[in-house]
């Protein structure tokens, strides 16, 4: 039967747009480091060793909250959560939270996405976003969390700032759930804030209850967005079941296991725990400054929604669209090549079907320069090179090769070699004296003139900006 | 004995042998330590010249001062247990800024001095290396928690000390050891390296056996430091300034006078006098609020010791028991082993001061009586330049005396907490001598205001004399 | 750990063993009964706080009230060999071993 289902999500994503953990100096690249050698006292909590907070970490977290509608309070202040664990080195993780004379960089917010089903675009609300302290890494021997007897720590992730990011419960299945999560992370890509292709970059805990049912489950550990569709998936028909049985859910934490794609009772004794939150004393309230705000707002021109509406003003395909933002390499070439060329179609024609084509059939990661795609968007509005060139030589070739686009024209004799210009223009200059004379003397047009008839000559090939360089060159600056 | 300010003058004018001045030091320690039990570690003789010759070539303004260093400040070479069976063994990675500041201005560190457990007690009666006889009456306490730094400036056993002060702790040593502390502004020393008790409230703090001293010490620690948040951003020195008795109110608060004995009370208003022939202005004033400071202290106290004591689980920090099973277990035996009584106390109520449903009646309301206290004084100081009060209302204890009731031990900080909540300047000094005992008087000014406390103090001084150190 | 041995009344010793535990501190029953004693007295001690009415005054955490401290972003690598040389014998294998199911061994 079906029954509504409740979904509120936590999302821990980590700052890696900051070079340095939150309160340390140590950098935030841990991966395929060895065990406990980015590290240092602070984020080790060596005794006397004393936190200090990264400015950009702030700055990202901001952005962040600029971008999700929050509010952003004036100061921000830290808060000690205590717990005894083997990853967390001071057993109390510095972080935020509201009572206590806590302050949260982002209170309420909201997270718009698109959904790429129907392109309709829907809301979920915000409870709060923390600025906090990733733990150390637990590795488990054998008997895994629950039977092994000892566990080995590598501390090298420990400090690495995060954004709790805590929707509010307004998800109800659990694609939208995914859908909410990728077009989050999305967004925080494109602001600088995080990589979310970074393994363990981000990672889902989700507050699921089934109507009828009575408890809630924080189902824990999801690390990828297929898993947030196929964890919940799993935890809504495990509980409908129960209900529909005639049984109540307990109020209980559970374990997602990935490889076994079930979800499992972590502690039975769930007892209300007490963090004995307080301000951290090493840390006084931070001020959000209005340079923070400025630099917030200044990268919020460009974000997936923001390019979203821009394309669909173009009237580009939503589909075609949609390949483009997903990616931000994509999206980021899209936004410069435009700003050169304006062809949005053209560019958006290139970008999002072959080049994402191609890196998908053929797993080719390299974009051409924005400038390439601007220049053979001109091209083919000139009707020097044709669609199929561009999508089965040209492109394939650039991305295989890495080679520019107009070296790559060259070698497919669609444009004179730099010798076969050079030529034109020595004997363009000799042809033409009288423009050259009036050029000399400050006739502008003659320049434009003079391109013209070196055009001419290549058969409408060349490319007016090289053969403008050519001729400034040739007449040695004079002009 | 020489004062610390002469050291490195005399011993660049060739009027010093340092050597013969390090081993003159050494020779005080191999016949008082003994008897006193000032130091937790005191460095070999070898490595001692060592690091003297390598410090004289500094020519700093420390280069040839022996400086004595409380066993909770890090030192990446010797260890640092701040006085806990926890921290046995311990050796940091790294320094204390303070620790860098002393070293870069050419000075030796010669050991560690006891203390109580992570300095919390008055007595340093609460460590594993024995209580700290008071080298005036060996079977009295030299108060704490940093009561090693006071014994070892008393019987020459260094130049200089530092403590650190949590609510009291150099002043209560120094005003029982006949030697001057200062517990400064908060924020002015870094407190990177300092084994944290209670974050919000304590200083690393000079200590010394003369005003100028401590100034020099004091200059020579001070300063912002990039490490720690809550350094302010102020880069001023502190010389000693000249005080004009006509332009200068000081307030005797009657709060801070309460129930205090007899032959402190006479060297008191002695003092009081004194002052008075000098033309200073001096009135009697009541803050209410006061009252208060004790228990306020203490909550805001152990609350953060509960939580900086965390840490020591046996995992990265603190000592590790054999017989155990599971995390939790191994932590809790781990705690129960290595942990004192008086830290365990601490730790329970600064938990319970913090959980949820008591938090508001417990440590919430002490940090608005922490807003009240302060802005009082900060009142205060709009009238009155200093305040003036005795520092323990009772003599040295006896040792053992104070350690059944904690409670009892906590009133012997009675009028020095106010400074740590206040985060305000205080020094204490000694005033004279009664049966056998120095007694200390401590001042108090607003923030910033040290200059004056040590101009103020060594008006003092002149007329009482420095008082004689033991022989 | 009965809660006979408590001079507290029953919810307040249902507490201590509650404190314990959040505080992982391991209590023998010796300490125990010390420990109630020395609770009994700083309770009382810290009853003076109920004279006091305060409620209008904001909370003060940090005494200077100034803005926090922030760093640039420059990567500083810290010499991993001074954690190592601190925290010998606490290693396998390059991580530091901790107890789970086990103890230390
Ligand atoms: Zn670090």
């Amino acid at each position: 039967m079906a029954r509504k289902v409740t979904i509120g999500l936590e999302i821990h994503v980590q700052i890696t747009g900051a070079k340095t953990k939150l309160f340390c100096n140590c950098p935030v690249d841990y991966r395929d480091k060895p065990p406990n050698t980015n590290v240092c006292p602070v984020c080790m909590g060596f005794p006397g060793a004393l936190p200090v907070v990264n400015r950009k970490a702030i700055e990202l977290a901001v952005t962040a909250s600029k971008s999700l509608n929050c509010e952003i309070p004036e100061w921000l202040i830290f808060t000690r959560k205590h717990y005894f664990y083997p990853d967390l080195p001071k057993n109390y993780q510095i972080t935020q939270y509201k009572t206590v004379a806590g302050a949260p960089v982002c209170l309420g917010g909201r997270l718009d996405y698109i959904d790429p089903k129907d392109w309709s675009i829907h809301s979920v609300g915000l409870d709060r976003i923390n600025i906090e302290e990733d733990p150390g890494k637990a590795v488990y021997e054998k008997g895994g969390i629950i039977g092994s007897r000892v566990v080995l720590v590598d501390y090298n992730r420990s400090g690495v700032g995060l954004l709790e990011i805590v929707t509010r419960p307004e998800l109800h299945d659990a694609r939208q759930a995914r859908i909410a999560v990728e077009n989050l992370l999305l967004t925080l890509w494109y602001l600088g804030i995080t990589d979310p292709r970074l393994p363990g970059a981000f990672r889902v805990d989700a507050n699921i209850s089934v109507e009828g049912g009575g408890g809630r489950v924080e189902l824990k550990n999801i690390g990828s967005l297929i898993e947030v569709e196929r964890g919940l998936r799993y935890e809504i028909l495990r509980q409908t079941k129960i209900v529909d049985a005639g049984g109540k859910i307990a109020r209980e934490t559970r374990h997602w296991d990935t490889v076994k794609g079930v979800s499992k009772a972590t502690r039975s004794k769930e007892e209300e725990t007490d963090y004995m939150y307080f301000p951290d004393p090493d840390l006084p309230p931070l001020r959000v400054t209005r340079s923070m705000l400025v630099k917030a707002e200044a990268a919020l021109e460009f974000t997936p929604l923001k390019l979203w509406s821009d394309m669909n003003r173009y009237g580009i395909d939503k589909g075609l669209a949609w390949s483009i933002i997903r990616e931000l390499d994509l999206a980021k070439t899209f936004r410069t090549a435009l700003s050169i060329y304006r062809n949005p179609h053209l560019i958006a024609w290139m970008l999002g079907n072959v080049v994402k084509g191609l890196r998908d059939k053929k797993g080719l990661e390299y974009v051409p320069p924005a400038v390439d795609i601007a220049y053979l968007a001109e091209l083919l509005d000139r009707n020097i090179v044709h669609r199929e060139m561009v999508k089965f030589v040209i492109l394939p070739k650039a991305m295989e090769t890495k080679e520019s686009v107009k070296r790559i024209m060259e070698y497919e004799g669609k444009l004179p070699r730099g010798d076969a210009l050079e030529k034109a223009v020595e004997k363009v200059l000799i042809e033409e004296s009288k423009a050259v004379n009036d050029l000399l003397r400050g006739r502008k047009q003659a320049f434009n003139y003079l391109i013209g008839r070196v055009m001419r000559k290549l058969d409408g090939k060349g490319d007016p900006r090289e053969i403008a360089e050519i001729l400034r060159r040739k007449l040695n600056g004079l002009i | 004995m020489i004062q610390a300010v002469k050291v490195s003058l005399e011993v660049l004018n060739d009027r010093l042998d340092p050597y013969d001045h390090l081993e003159e030091i050494l020779d005080k320690i191999n016949r008082w330590e003994p008897k006193v039990n000032a130091y937790a570690y005191v460095e070999n003789m070898g490595k001692l010249k060592e690091d003297l010759g390598r410090q004289l070539k500094r020519k700093g303004r420390l280069s040839g001062v022996i400086v004595a260093v409380k066993d909770n400040i890090s030192t990446s070479w010797m260890p640092t247990t701040a006085a806990s069976r926890m921290l046995s063994g311990y050796i940091p990675p790294y320094n204390a800024t303070v620790i860098e500041k002393l070293l870069y201005e050419g000075a030796v560190i010669i050991g560690k001095t006891n203390m109580d457990e992570f300095a919390m007690g008055s007595t340093s009666e609460n460590t594993p290396y024995g209580p700290v006889h008071n080298p005036w009456c060996l079977d009295c306490t030299a108060g704490g928690s940093s009561g090693g730094s006071g014994a070892v400036l008393a019987y020459g056993g260094a130049d200089l000390a530092l403590g650190s002060d949590t609510g009291g702790s150099v002043r209560l040593p120094a005003a029982y050891t006949g030697t001057v502390a200062l517990k400064p502004t908060y924020g002015t020393v870094s407190r990177y390296g300092l084994i944290p008790y209670a974050n919000s409230l304590e200083q690393i703090s000079p200590m010394a056996r003369t005003v100028k001293d401590l100034a020099l010490l004091y200059n020579t620690i001070k300063g912002d430091d990039p490490r720690d948040s809550t350094t302010l951003g102020v880069e001023q020195e502190y010389p000693i300034d000249r005080v004009d008795p006509g332009k200068t109110r000081i307030a005797v608060i009657r709060e801070l006078m309460d129930g205090v004995d007899e032959g402190i009370l006479k060297i008191f208003w002695n003092t009081i006098s004194l002052l008075e022939s000098h033309g200073f202005t001096i009135d009697m004033v009541s803050i209410k609020s006061l009252r208060y400071s004790l228990p306020a202290y203490y909550v805001i106290a152990m609350a953060e010791a509960s939580s900086n004591l965390a840490r020591y689980d046996g995992v990265i920090h603190g000592n590790r028991v054999k017989e155990c099973r599971g995390y939790w277990d191994c932590a809790a035996k781990a705690r129960g082993e290595y942990f004192g009584v008086e830290v365990k106390t601490r730790i329970l109520m600064g938990a319970y001061v913090l959980m949820e449903g008591y938090s508001r009646e417990y440590y919430v309301k002490a940090t608005k009586l922490r807003r009240l206290i302060r802005d009082s004084l900060a009142k205060l100081f709009k009238d009155y330049q200093a305040i003036i009060s005795p520092v323990s209302p009772i003599l040295p204890p006896k040792l053992g005396e104070k350690l059944e009731d904690p409670v009892k031990m906590y009133t012997m900080d009675v009028m020095t907490v106010t400074a740590n909540l206040a985060g305000i300047p205080a020094l204490v000094q000694p005033a004279g001598i009664i049966s056998g005992f120095p007694i200390g008087i401590q001042w108090m000014g607003p923030v910033f205001s040290e200059s004056r406390l040590f101009g103020l103090a060594s008006i003092v001084e002149d007329e009482v004399g420095v008082i004689t150190p033991l022989q | 750990m009965g809660c006979e041995v408590c001079v507290l009344t029953e919810d307040e010793c249902v507490i201590l063993h509650k404190l314990a535990e959040r505080t992982s501190l391991y209590l023998s029953r010796s300490e125990e009964i010390e420990i109630c004693d020395r609770i009994t007295s700083i309770k009382r001690f810290f009853s003076q706080l109920d004279e006091v009415n305060v409620e209008d005054l904001k909370p003060l955490y940090h005494v200077l009230e100034v803005s926090g401290k922030t760093r640039e972003d420059n990567p500083e690598p810290f010499p991993a060999e001074e954690i190592r040389r601190s925290l010998k014998g606490r290693f396998r294998d390059d991580y530091v071993v901790a107890p789970w199911k086990g103890g230390y061994d």
